[in-house]
């Protein structure tokens, strides 16, 4: 009886001690990228300015300005970049069966690129809606007067939390979530998809080219052309 | 005038007089095993058992018994026996957690029965190794950038990755370590490149992260990938031949039982590749090369391209472990791997030819001849006493086709011919000639959550070839007692059969009663719920034997079941098992036997700042219901088990180890063969800031055998010690033994780099044992890595 009580406590212990771990604020992410310009602010502390390798903890705030972009890295290969003139709020955080990355984003846009992954659930939120994501990658913006959601690829389940109705987004598809309560989905324009595809990569470093043509003019006189490009 | 010694002096006594190397990790006395050594294993991984072998002795071969939690059975595997050390490699598939148990059988020459190591009760004191889930050891890196094989411009590179349940990470860039310079956020590790005093150029570069024990030891590492690009150039990849080896001589002198030896060994390992063309061999050769012993030397050249490997030499090739697993054979292997289809093919020599010692005698035995001798009578009619029975030249070849990629389909066929060459020795007793043909089937569903495997094998031995095959007119009587028309039929079976083998009276099976020749064994294995539950059913005839595979165990059939359970983020495994097994498969014996084993262990990985804890029961039992005679079999044993460990840091680093064990064997029968057993251990490794690491052990074992009891303590203290900028390392230490044996070992040690890759090792040991003169080895090594 007593190498019972024994074992008991031992596991007793070792549960405790593990679940205490678990609500610990270890970082979510890490800042991979900056441009421009682009803070953060921890719980009780102001606006300081983010360098790249940064770590965001829970409650961490996020904001980038005109022209900036933060690229925003988590442990399982997943990739948020927050687009010029956003604010993005990490919430957390890890439950015992799986892990849900919450993120609030206050104003803004963000491209995501969301690893498929076992008891790992991503949401991103706003005032409006939420949209919970698994393996997907697309575009969400969040504005005064609706939420905009594309889908490049996979499927986002989007709830507006007015009206408490929900839909999902498929690949190729853009779903728009209004004040009013009311969701549509429909099939993004090649522009609309474009225009995500941009977001996806923003902060990326593109690849500068260079094309020189030798050309003669009427006279026989060579011409050099020089023509710089990014892809 | 007395000396006062100053605090430094005292240390440098301490220092020079305690050794040591670095992981004395079983202490059992054994003067034939001086260490056992096995790196940390997570589950599904080779695990490597290496053994520091006494040069005192000439081994004629050291196996590995082996056997997986739940199970029963110890299976065996040939250790490669290089110099003084032993290795062997035991399969991936025996890397199941929570632990692997095992022992050494040490075959000397001239001696009847092996000894093994632990000497005492190996059988039911195995010794333990942890298997770590494989979850967990996956789980140790999480790494957020850079991505693997991933471009990026030198403004892009952040390295940053998150660490789970291990200590402090070293980190090294093409190389160089730059652990230093890591920014630590909880679990979190980052490396920026603007802080890092290298540069970097275009190309591939590799990150290494390392973990080390507090010995510092390399526990795990990974390695990560990455290549700088500079936008605006063409990269144009080369290929190019890379190679590297590693030479080394070494000179040994032993002084053992009042006789000096001299043993002078040399080895050559290396490996090359140019593309997708990879060449690797190697040389070992060693003045104990002798023509009335196995081959000493070995060596092994080898080629391979992606679909295509081909080797000549000494080789441990592994197929199903009913045809050939953990068997050296010297001659080409080769494998083809298309996917859709796959072609094995081995051929060579299992066992050298050793000629026959004997002495002719005068006249023949009689009353007056010696009957501890042996005599036997020569071709030409004269008698001889036998002084060493020869052996023949065996050879080996297996042929398997397979088909499928093996990642969720395989389904092969195994082909094994082994014969002895009956010219190659005059006065050989017996030569054998044997012949498997055997399938194997692996399917898997649901990203292999669901898996099945099987094998079946049947083989026909033929125990005395020297006559060849009979012939028709003998069959008649031989067979006196079957009818004309049976005899025909044998007949029949006989020509057709000998295309394949010799066949004659000493064939085995005779007869396809009972199919003795026959085994097989499946297991399906279902991972779900965080549950890994396997099943397995084995069969194996009391008369099937492959000469790829001479360490199969025989006549048994039963079921074993286990299941591993993960919880709480995979830190805490709960493993158990039952199996029931039972022997006598063809009725052929007084009384079946049945062995029954129970056992469970629960195992916690913390992923906090707390020791790690094993502890486990077991119950096993043999017995059959014969009246009390000599085939009487009842006994059970309980078995106890607890591990703890832990790494932290006081004043230096730390890592303490704890391990408790009891075995208690009852024996009801009138034998009252009764056992027990009792093991503590202790252990302190501390690695300081400085480049100083110690190590001390203490373990006590008292066993108690047929009511005689040995009890013995023995200790360790070891110093290792680097100076002149890691140039010169040093090592010494002390292992004395007390109690019921007395023994004590003093080593020291020092390699010292003489040139970029040059490295120069000196070791010296001296045994001092109660009743004999101290002993010493002595041993010189040159090394270069090229």
């Amino acid at each position: 009886m007593k190498t019972i009580n024994i074992f008991l406590a031992f596991v007793i212990l070792a549960t405790s001690l593990t679940f205490g771990m678990q609500s610990g604020s270890s970082p979510l992410a890490v800042v991979t990228k900056v441009i421009n310009s682009v803070d953060k602010k921890v719980p009780e502390s102001d606006w300081k300015k983010i360098i790249k390798g940064d770590p965001l903890k829970m409650k961490d705030l996020v904001r980038t300005g005109i022209k900036s972009v933060a690229i925003i890295k988590f442990t399982d290969k997943s990739i948020v970049r927050l687009l010029e003139n956003s604010e993005l709020a990490m919430l957390g955080g890890k439950q015992p069966k799986q892990t849900m990355n919450d993120m609030k984003l206050q104003k803004g846009a963000i491209g995501f690129s969301i690893t498929k992954k076992q008891n790992e659930q991503y949401t991103f939120s706003s005032p409006t809606s939420v949209a919970s994501i698994r393996g997907t990658k697309g575009k969400f913006h969040s504005q005064e007067e609706l939420d905009i959601l594309i889908v490049t690829q996979g499927i986002v389940n989007l709830k507006n939390l007015i009206s408490g109705k929900n839909t999902d987004v498929g690949s190729n598809q853009i779903g728009f979530s209004h004040p009013n309560g009311t969701l549509e989905v429909r099939d993004a324009t090649p522009d609309e998809i474009a225009g995500c595809e941009e977001s996806l990569k923003a902060g990326d470093v593109r690849k500068k080219n260079e094309i020189q043509l030798e050309l003669r003019d009427s006279d026989g006189t060579k011409r050099n052309l020089k023509i710089d490009y990014q892809e | 005038m007395i000396r006062k010694y100053s605090c430094a002096d005292k240390i440098l006594f301490v220092f020079t007089f305690f050794l040591l190397i670095a992981d004395i990790v079983q202490a059992q006395v054994s003067d034939k095993i001086l260490s056992i050594h096995t790196p940390p294993v997570s589950e599904n991984e080779p695990i490597n058992i290496s053994a520091v072998i006494s040069p005192a002795y000439v081994y004629n071969k050291i196996e590995v018994a082996y056997r997986t939690f739940g199970e029963t059975e110890f299976k065996r595997i040939e250790m490669q026996i290089t110099g003084n050390n032993a290795l062997a490699v035991i399969p991936n598939s025996a890397a199941n957690p929570p632990y692997l148990e095992y022992f050494l059988f040490v075959h000397i020459p001239g001696t009847d029965q092996p000894e093994t190591f632990p000497i005492e009760n190996p059988f039911l004191h195995p010794l333990k190794l942890l298997i770590t889930p494989v979850e967990s050891r996956e789980n140790i890196i999480d790494w957020i950038s850079p991505a693997t094989d991933e471009t990026v411009s030198l403004d892009d590179l952040l390295i940053a990755f998150s660490v789970n349940n291990m200590s402090a990470p070293k980190i090294f860039i093409d190389n160089k370590d730059l652990s230093e310079y890591l920014i630590r956020t909880e679990n979190l590790y980052i490396a920026r490149l603007e802080n890092l005093p290298i540069e970097l150029d275009q190309g591939k570069h590799n990150i290494r992260v390392e973990f080390l024990d507090s010995t510092g030891k390399n526990i795990y590492s990974e390695n990560r990938q990455f290549s700088i690009v500079l936008y605006k150039e063409n990269i144009i990849k080369l290929s190019s031949l890379r190679y590297k080896a590693q030479l080394q001589l070494e000179s040994r002198n032993e002084n053992i039982n009042q006789k000096s030896n001299t043993y002078n060994r040399g080895s050559i390992n290396a490996t090359s590749d140019y593309g997708i063309l990879k060449i690797n061999g190697n040389l070992y050769a060693t003045n104990e090369e002798k023509a009335d012993r196995q081959p000493q030397n070995r060596y092994f050249i080898g080629a391979e391209i992606p679909w295509l490997r081909a080797g000549y030499g000494d080789n441990y090739p592994t197929f199903p472990n009913l045809i050939m697993n953990g068997k050296r054979i010297r001659g080409l292997t080769t494998n083809l791997t298309l996917g859709f289809f796959n072609l094995d093919f081995v051929y060579g020599d299992v066992t050298r030819k050793i000629p026959t010692k004997y002495n002719v005698l005068a006249s023949a035995p009689d009353s007056t001849s010696d009957p501890n001798k042996t005599y036997f009578r020569l071709d030409d009619g004269r008698f001889a006493e036998l002084i060493k029975r020869g052996e023949f030249d065996r050879n080996l070849f297996i042929l398997r086709p397979s088909f499928g990629k093996g990642n969720n389909f395989l389904f092969g066929l195994s082909f094994l011919k082994s014969k002895d060459d009956i010219g190659s020795i005059t006065q050989g007793l017996m030569p054998q000639e044997n012949f498997v043909v055997g399938s194997d089937l692996f399917f898997a569903f649901d990203e292999r959550r669901i898996e099945f495997n099987a094998q079946a094998a049947f083989s026909a031995t033929n125990k005395d070839i020297k006559k060849g095959t009979i012939k028709d007119e003998d069959i008649d009587s031989l067979f006196k007692s079957l009818t004309e028309k049976e005899r025909d039929m044998i007949r029949q079976v006989k020509n057709v059969l000998s295309n394949f083998m010799t066949i004659n009276e000493h064939i085995v099976p005779l007869a396809l009663n009972n199919l003795t020749t026959l085994a097989y064994e499946g297991s399906l294995n279902l991972n779900y719920l965080n549950n890994s539950l396997k099943f397995t059913y084995l069969r194996r005839g009391s008369a099937y034997e492959s000469f790829g595979q001479t360490y199969i165990r025989n006549d048994v059939q039963g079921f074993n079941i286990t299941d591993r359970f993960r919880t709480l983020k995979n830190s805490l495994l709960f493993s158990f098992g039952f199996e029931k097994l039972s022997d006598n498969t063809d009725n052929s014996k007084p009384t079946t036997t049945s062995y029954t084993t129970l056992s469970g262990m629960v195992s916690y990985y913390p992923v906090i700042d707390f020791p790690n804890i094993s502890t486990g029961y077991s119950y096993s039992s043999a017995k059959n219901n014969i009246v009390d005679t000599f085939y009487r079999t009842d006994d059970f044993t309980h078995r106890v088990f607890l591990q703890l460990g832990y790494n932290f840091f006081y004043l230096a680093r730390q890592n303490v180890s704890l391990s408790l064990s009891t075995s208690n064997r009852d024996d009801q029968t009138k034998h009252d063969i009764d056992s027990k057993n009792k093991l503590f251990a202790f252990g302190l490794n501390t690695t300081y800031s400085i480049p100083l690491q110690t190590s001390f052990n203490i373990s006590y074992n008292n066993s108690l055998i047929l009511k005689k009891e040995i009890d013995y303590t023995t200790i360790s203290f070891t110093v290792f010690y680097k100076m002149f900028e890691n140039r010169l390392q040093l090592n010494t230490g002390i292992r004395p033994t007390f109690g019921d044996i007395e023994r004590g070992v003093f080593d020291f040690g020092a390699q010292y780099l003489l040139a970029a890759n040059f490295n120069i090792l000196g070791q010296l040991s001296i045994y001092s044992n109660k009743h004999t003169k101290p002993e010493s080895v002595f041993s010189l090594t040159l090394r270069y890595d090229i």
